[in-house]
Parts: C-alpha cells; structure tokens; sequence
C-alpha cells in the first residue's frame, strides 16, 4: 500500500506498514509475525474513529514483531 | 481528508503538463505542498505515460461505517488486489492495457500448494511460497481458533491490482463480491494489496 495513493482514494480506515511490495503481512512462513499484524489491522477497525485515517504500523522489515496493541 | 474532485483533477492536469514542459520530470517543485502531495503526482504522471487507458478513480466520499460489533463476535473475510487464485482457477490477464476486473473465489480450506499468483507489478517470490504474506489465510484461522474472531467466513477473494480502467470492477465486480458478503453475514473484510 502506498499512503500517498490511498490517501486520495477516500477509503473509511487504512493501516501502512514500511514491507516491500509483495509482503504486506510480512516475510513467508514467519506465521506468529502474520498473525499479530493481521491482529493489529483488525484491531484498528475497532480503534480508528477518525474517517480517512491511515495508520501507520511501527514495524521495520527484518525486525522482531511485537504488537504494540495488546 | 477531505478532497475536492474538482481540485484533483485540476491539479493532476497541471501536474501531467509541468512534466510534458519540463527537461527533466518534476523539477518544478514548488508547486507541491509536501512530500505525499509530490510523491502521488509523480505516480499520476508515471501511470499516465505507462498505461494508455489509466483513469484516477476516487471515491466522491468516505464510506465510513463504526464498527461497533465485538471482534470476538465477528465473521472476518479477506480480499486481496495481488493477483491470487486456485491453481485451478482461470488465470488472471496480466496485461494492464486489457484490463482485468474479475474476481476470483477463495476457499477458506485452502493450502499453500493450492494458491497461484498472476501479477507483474511486484515481487512476488515469497508469496509463492508462503501466500500469507498477501492473503492471510492461515494467520485468521489462529485467530479465529484463539477467540479472538468470531468466525471465519466461508468466502474469500482475490482481485488484480492493475486495473487501469474500474469502469467493470465498480459497476459488476464489486456488487456481486458485495451480495456473496451480505448473504455469508460477515461483518468486516480486510484487504491486502499485492
């Protein structure tokens, strides 16, 4: 996703987070890292009340996940 | 956000013939109010050089529902633009210019063996072996299994992400994912981008 894309298109709610192209939910078979940014997107659904928002998720590529929501 | 249509489009125009004038693209920078405004211009221009048929389309506003039911009690579906399908599914045309606005199913019982990706716009290497990394199918399960969904839906999609021209995806895609939505009563659908 490219914030300065959607944040044209009018969408309710939207979460960036700094992957590659091609690893949105993160690297292949690194499941509990998928798991708690999958986790985190659902959680915002809950937590933006601000329509428009695009959140951006604190992780960096390589880097160990933990979630900042719990 | 608020944006004026009128306003864009007048200012993707302005963008569009300052590259046309210019010796080198974009050296006028003044004309940008920050690094987003310059960086979707730039993307503007580059889509309008590439592909003859590419149209901005934007919503004319946010469709902004509150999502007021507990997650724990929700039905979770999942949509992604990077090119997924069956292996036994009709691939995906890949060329931009004969754009692709079909969706195609995904089962939620699906594995990874089970999944191809059809897309020429990004790297795609991990995902072919592991496709949770755009389609998360695997990691809503666990979710759904720790109690923190209430329930996978039973139908799932995947779209293209070059479609240059929406004209097809909005008037026949999108109602008929809509009407599979409404008759699975799912209550939120994460979409992921390739």
């Amino acid at each position: 996703m490219k914030p300065e894309i959607t944040s044209h298109v009018q969408v309710p709610r939207a979460a960036y987070i700094r992957f590659p192209l091609g690893n949105p939910i993160g690297e292949s078979f690194k499941k509990n890292d998928q798991k708690i940014i999958l986790s985190d997107l659902l959680k915002l659904c809950k937590t933006i009340k601000s329509p428009g928002t695009i959140f951006e998720l604190p992780y960096r590529w390589k880097r160990t996940i933990q979630s900042f929501l719990e | 956000m608020n944006i004026n249509r009128r306003e864009l489009e007048k200012k993707i125009k302005l963008w569009i013939d300052l590259e046309a004038q210019s010796d080198g693209p974009f050296e006028i920078v003044y004309e940008f109010i920050n690094d987003r405004e310059e960086k979707f211009a730039r993307w503007i221009v580059m889509a309008n050089a590439v592909h003859e048929k590419f149209q901005f389309s934007m919503n004319d506003e946010i469709a902004w529902h509150e999502f007021k039911k507990p997650l724990n009690e929700s039905r979770i579906s999942l949509l992604t633009t990077a090119g997924v399908r069956h292996k036994s599914d009709k691939p995906f045309i890949t060329d931009c210019e004969n754009t692709d606005s079909s969706h195609r199913m995904l089962s939620k019982n699906s594995s990874n063996k089970d999944f191809a990706i059809d897309h020429l716009h990004y790297d795609h290497r991990q995902a072919d072996q592991d496709i949770n990394c755009v389609f998360p199918i695997d990691a809503l399960h666990v979710l759904h299994q720790e109690g923190v969904i209430g329930s996978v839906a039973n139908h799932h999609f995947g779209l293209m992400g070059c479609i240059s021209n929406t004209d097809l995806l909005i008037k026949k895609t999108i109602p008929e994912i809509m009407n599979t939505l409404v008759e699975d009563s799912v209550d939120c659908v994460v979409l992921t981008p390739g």
